[in-house]
Order: structure tokens, then C-alpha cells, then sequence
């Protein structure tokens, strides 16, 4: 009897402080800058895939420092006008020894195939939406072959929210849902 | 049946605290690709592959006296009235980094300056953007312009998103903006009532300021660079131990070489040095060394048949060390060179042995060094620069010996006395002109002459000779009209010691 006595007080204390440390972990998550998907579909003037052209970095003296011009290639509108070709006009970049950067914009790459979420910001130009959360590389998963996406947010500084393990997320099914909630 | 449910809930309990804690030391900076790394994995470069500011070298309103400089938009933020508190918030979030005791980076308010993102503008600026300039889903943002050769920051600005954040959802299809309000106050929260998030000024700027120095964001979940920021508090305003060793690792704590007189630093100072503790960090498993880095790289040429010493203040603190190793990291903008080991860009280590006879360590020439160039490539001693030192010591009883002085006087022995280069080398006669003579082994109490040969058996002596530092004269003189001719220069230091170095002096229209 005693001994049950005690197992029941360990039990107890368990349970106790299993359910502590859970709630000391709870707390660091709440309501975060950071934008979900329909947050980013909403906001966006234009969502498309697009292959990376070129990239062309000029140090503009009167705009106060070095900006990069990307071209991409319109693959897919999946909103916005029906386009072929747009230029993305972020700030930072590299011309001969200079390099600048915003920490957190996004980096695109010759060649590389993109979603991207973008918001037109006047004189012919876009910028990413969210800095590099509104923009995705997309890439073949080697075992099935199957387009997935992929974001780089190691530069972001989210307010409120612990980096998490991302779960695969395939183009087909990102498409699907972005479809549902923003028509062309 | 009670034991089941013990053991079940002995498993869960286990499952839950072997969750995997961060609490290692995990910094990161930027690389001169402007990538977050890890110093680690980098272990064994030289730090000038980090972005870093160079605290020895002046760049107008950003870089002076050894002190960044950051100024402030005029506008502040429409948030807080009050300016001076405003500014007083601003300056705890910047000491934070400065205060730490290890680290030689030093940061100060610089004025003000009323442009934001502008890498032209003179200034490291920190501003509010109440227009929505600033994408709409940050709190704040900086931006960081650098030489991708040295690593070398040029420019940092830091902008508050003083304006709102764009649509968040908060349920699924369920929007809502937010107005960003600044705060002083200890809070930093979401005010759902309102839709305001209120942000705290210093622990959102203590965490950009980080950048501003070089840092990336960190793993370990207490610091400041951690990567998500505390919604409901403000803790991050000040320091935790990984931030410090970010800090440190970057600027290491100032020392300096001096030239006779160790524990007195800056006096006669050769050139200023830095010690970073590399391997002492025994959560790593690594063993204690000191490894002064130089803020100004020394030309090899500089040791034309020098000695290296080691000196420290107390040699009675020293004299159970049965050896110093001496690793010397030299350095080459011609990355053209062969040797075994491999290269590592531009740079090479290599380690010296020395003897030691109390707090003296002794190196024959090092000119030696230069061997491993390719001699094809000509590189020469003026190409090759030491750039680190690094330091063991080691006791008869095998251990590591753990240099805890701060007043450890580094030198290299005082090299002898050179004039390297007359800048300008060619003047005009009749015409004041100031001459910087660079070399080595300047002394304070040195007194120039120069002689003309069109005038022989003469000497003049300058109108002004200001000695800057052991590497470093500057002339003023004017010289006598005449016909075009050499001019010689005489350098002579207290000790006796004299160098000359020819000019040409062109006669005056």
C-alpha cells in the first residue's frame, strides 16, 4: 500500500513537471510578423513562376547605394496580368569590390526556377513581398523527381517565433492552394 | 497497474527533457560573401574573411578615433516625444556591445543625419520610416555595404519600421493591420484591442546594432542574435555570453606593441595589436591560447634581420614557462605561392619555435618566410604581411599555460632604423610642401635635416617634423630656390641612429 502510495506521488510529480516544461515551451510561440501564405497571396500584386535571366547590380549614387536588377522569365501568372518577362528591383548587390545588403532580402541565382510573390513598386519594378518570404527556389526532390520549394529565411528575424522544421512542401499542392484563394 | 502508468509517464517525461537544448556557443557573422557562417567551421582563417569594421581606419562620420560612429535622424520617431530619452535608449542598446570587457569595439553618437538607407552620406544612420519605405512586415531592418576583399564594412544603416505591418493573419481568412508603436517602456507586445504591436526601441536596436558590427543571428535561444525576437518581453536589451563571444571574436580587446617599454601601451607604440582567446573556449574542448591579431598588417620587409620578441610585465609570472610557440600568420594580395600544407587564399600560418629565457622569447630572421613564395611571381618582403600572432605558452608540467594579464606588452623587436618612401618624391623649390616619410623604427625626439646637392656643404633644417608613429614622419620645409636638383633627407633618432632617403626638387618657375 505504501508502495503504491508512492508510485502515485512520482506519478504525480511527473505529470507535473512534463506538463511545465510544456508550457514554458508553449509560451514562446504566439502571433508572429511572419507572413502565412494566404497572408503573402493576399498582399501580393503579382504571384508567378519564373526562371532567373540575369541579375545586374548599379550603384544609383542618388538612391543612396548599390540596387540589383533581376529578370526573370514569366513561366506562370497565378496572379496579376498576364506577363512575359519582369524585373525585380531589390537593394544591395555587388559592382567591382562593394557589396551591399539588406540582412534578410532575398538572393536570386542565374537559372534558377522561382515562385515568388511580388509587389509593384512603381517606375516598372517589383520587390519580394516580406523580404525573402515572398519568394521560393523551386527544386527537383531527387527521389521522386517532383517539384518542391525551398526558402532560404536564415537572414529574417521573425518577432515571437522559434525556426521550426519545415515540412515538404511540393509546387503541385502549393499551386493548388494558392489557386483556391486568389483567382487570375 | 500504477507501475505501467509510472513507467509510461517516466518514458514521456524523459522524451520531453531530452529535447535537444541549444546551449552552445553558436554566433554567427557574415563572411565577405555577406553569408551567415559559422566561426567554427571557418576555424583557422584569418577573421578578416568576416565582415568587420576597421576600427584603425578613418572613413569620415563613420570610422574615427577607433570608434564607429552612428548618427541619428533628426525626425526620430513620431512615437516618443521625447527626444533625449530617445536618444539616452539609443546609446544603452550600443554600450551594450562596447561594455563588453574582452572586446575592442568601441561605438559611439556621432550627430545627426537626415538621410535613412544611403551608403554616400557620411553617416551610420539609425531612422524611423513613418511612410511605409520599409517593407511592411518588418520591424526593422539593416543594410550593410563592405569591401568583398577585405571584409572590410563601409557602411551600416539601421531603419525602424515606424509606419504598420501590413495584414497579418491572425485566423485562417481573418486579416488585421498593425500600427507599430515604439516604446521606452519595459513591454514589447501585441495590443490586440488597439492593433498595435508595441516595440521596445533598445531590444529591437541592441539586436541591429549586432548586425551593424558584423554579426549574424545565433542558434542559442538566450541571445540577442537569436533569430526570433521575444513578443512579450524585452530581454533582449541586454547580453548574453554567446553575444559576448561574438563580439569578441570580431574585435578582440586591444593591446598594444610597444617598443621598450612593455605595460605601458601607446607609448612609442610600433603598432597596436589585439589578443582573442581562440582556443579557450572549454566547452569546445579547446586548449588556452592568445592570439594577438595586428590591426595594421607589418610588412615583412619591416625585419630585415629582426628578432621576434615576446615580452610581459612581470617575468616572475613567467618563469615556470618552459616555451612560448609562436604561430605567425603572414599574408599576401599576390595569392601566388607553393608550399606544403595548402593555402588558404591569400593567407598562410606557419609557427615558429623561439627559446625562452624568462619573459623573452627570441626568433632569428624570418626573412625565411618569403622562401615559400613562388619566386617566379616576384613577390617580394614589401608584398608578405604579418597579420596575426598567436600565443602558448607551456609549463614544465605539460599544461598550457593560461595568460590572464591584459598588461602584457607584445613587441616586435624594434626594427632598425628605415625610411621606405618620401611622398611626394618630387617637389617644387620655393614652395612649402609637407613630406610623409614611411618606414620603420621612428623614434619620438628624432630630428630631420636634408641636404641639396646643387649646394654642397650645407644642411637645412625643416620648418616642421612631426613624428606620428614608428612608421610615420611628416616633414614641412621649403626649400631654397635653384636649379633642379637631388635633395637628401636625414632621419636621425635619439638613439644615433640615421637613415637617409633621396627626393628630387625641381626648380621653381
Amino acid at each position: 500500500m505504501k508502495k503504491r502510495k508512492l508510485i502515485l506521488f512520482f506519478s504525480l510529480l511527473f505529470i507535473f513537471l512534463t506538463c511545465s516544461l510544456l508550457l514554458v515551451s508553449m509560451s514562446r510561440s504566439s502571433i508572429v510578423f511572419k507572413l502565412e501564405g494566404t497572408t503573402l497571396a493576399e498582399e501580393a500584386d503579382l504571384i508567378l513562376i519564373g526562371l532567373v535571366k540575369e541579375g545586374v547590380s548599379e550603384e544609383i549614387k542618388e538612391e543612396g547605394g548599390i540596387f540589383t536588377f533581376t529578370t526573370l522569365a514569366v513561366q506562370e501568372v497565378i496572379k496579376g496580368p498576364v506577363i512575359s518577362e519582369i524585373v525585380i528591383k531589390e537593394m544591395g548587390g555587388t559592382v567591382g569590390r562593394r557589396a551591399s545588403m539588406v540582412l534578410g532580402a532575398p538572393r536570386f541565382f542565374k537559372g534558377e526556377k522561382v515562385l515568388v510573390f511580388l509587389r509593384n513598386t512603381g517606375g516598372g519594378f517589383f520587390s519580394v513581398l516580406g523580404l525573402s518570404q515572398g519568394k521560393f527556389s523551386i527544386v527537383k526532390e531527387p527521389a521522386s523527381g517532383r517539384e518542391m520549394l525551398v526558402q532560404d529565411l536564415s537572414g529574417l528575424h521573425f518577432i515571437g517565433e522559434e525556426p521550426q522544421q519545415q515540412d515538404k512542401i511540393y509546387l503541385e499542392d502549393y499551386l493548388q492552394f494558392l489557386q483556391s484563394l486568389s483567382p487570375k | 497497474m500504477f507501475r505501467r502508468i509510472f513507467f509510461l509517464l517516466v518514458l514521456i517525461a524523459v522524451l520531453v527533457l531530452s529535447h535537444p537544448s541549444q546551449n552552445a556557443l553558436s554566433f554567427t557573422v557574415f563572411n565577405s560573401k555577406g553569408e551567415q557562417v559559422d566561426p567554427e567551421e571557418y576555424f583557422g582563417q584569418y577573421p578578416w574573411h568576416y565582415l568587420h569594421w576597421n576600427l584603425n581606419k578613418f572613413i569620415e562620420g563613420k570610422v574615427e578615433n577607433g570608434k564607429v560612429l552612428y548618427k541619428i535622424n533628426p525626425h526620430g520617431s513620431d512615437d516618443i516625444r521625447d527626444a533625449s530619452s530617445l536618444i539616452a535608449a539609443i546609446t544603452e542598446s550600443s554600450n551594450a556591445w562596447q561594455s563588453v570587457e574582452t572586446t575592442a569595439f568601441r561605438i559611439e553618437n556621432g550627430g545627426l543625419a537626415i538621410l535613412g538607407f544611403n551608403e554616400y552620406d557620411n553617416s551610420n544612420t539609425v531612422f524611423w520610416d513613418e511612410k511605409g519605405g520599409i517593407d511592411p512586415h518588418a520591424l526593422a531592418l539593416t543594410k550593410l555595404s563592405w569591401d568583398s576583399q577585405t571584409g572590410e564594412i563601409l557602411d551600416a544603416d539601421i531603419g525602424f519600421n515606424g509606419f504598420k505591418v501590413n495584414s497579418l493573419e491572425w485566423k485562417k481568412n481573418h486579416y488585421i493591420q498593425f500600427k507599430i508603436q515604439w516604446t521606452m517602456e519595459d513591454i514589447q507586445k501585441f495590443d490586440w484591442l488597439r492593433r498595435k504591436f508595441i516595440a521596445n526601441v533598445q531590444a529591437t536596436l541592441t539586436h541591429e546594432f549586432g548586425h551593424l558590427l558584423g554579426l549574424g543571428h545565433s542558434a542559442v535561444a538566450e541571445a540577442t542574435m537569436h533569430v526570433p525576437a521575444p513578443n512579450d518581453n524585452t530581454s533582449q536589451r541586454s547580453l548574453e555570453s554567446d553575444d559576448r563571444e561574438g563580439v569578441t571574436f570580431l574585435y578582440p580587446y586591444w593591446l598594444s606593441f610597444v617598443e621598450g617599454n612593455p605595460g605601458i601601451p601607446g607609448d612609442g607604440a610600433f603598432i597596436n595589436s589585439t589578443y582573442k582567446r581562440i582556443y579557450g573556449n572549454p566547452s569546445r574542448g579547446w586548449h588556452d591560447a592568445w592570439s594577438f591579431r595586428l590591426s595594421n598588417p607589418i610588412p615583412l620587409s619591416n625585419f630585415p634581420d629582426s628578432i621576434t620578441i615576446i615580452a610581459f610585465p612581470s617575468p616572475q609570472d613567467f618563469q615556470n614557462v618552459d616555451y612560448f610557440q609562436i604561430g605567425i600568420d603572414i599574408y599576401s594580395p599576390i595569392a601566388c605561392y607553393s608550399f606544403p600544407g595548402g593555402t588558404f587564399g591569400g593567407y598562410k600560418s606557419t609557427t615558429l619555435y623561439g627559446s625562452t629565457q624568462g619573459c623573452l622569447t627570441k626568433f632569428p630572421n624570418i626573412q625565411h618566410l618569403l622562401q615559400d613564395y613562388d619566386p617566379s611571381c616576384g613577390v617580394t618582403a614589401n608584398d608578405v604581411f604579418i597579420t596575426d600572432l598567436e600565443i602558448k605558452g607551456h609549463t614544465p608540467t605539460g599544461q598550457f599555460y593560461d595568460i590572464t594579464t591584459l598588461d602584457a606588452a607584445l613587441f616586435l623587436a624594434s626594427p632598425s632604423l628605415r625610411i621606405i618612401n618620401i611622398d611626394p618624391a618630387t617637389v617644387v623649390k620655393n614652395q612649402e610642401v609637407t613630406l610623409t616619410l614611411t618606414g620603420a623604427g621612428f623614434q619620438r625626439g628624432f630630428t630631420a635635416a636634408y641636404t641639396d646637392e646643387s649646394m654642397p656643404g650645407y644642411s637645412f633644417f625643416p620648418s616642421n617634423a612631426d613624428y606620428v608613429d614608428t612608421t610615420t614622419l611628416k616633414i614641412t620645409l621649403s626649400i631654397w630656390p635653384g636649379p633642379t636638383s637631388t635633395m637628401k633627407m636625414f632621419i636621425r633618432n635619439p638613439t644615433g641612429e640615421v637613415a637617409t632617403i633621396n627626393f628630387t626638387a625641381l626648380a621653381s618657375p
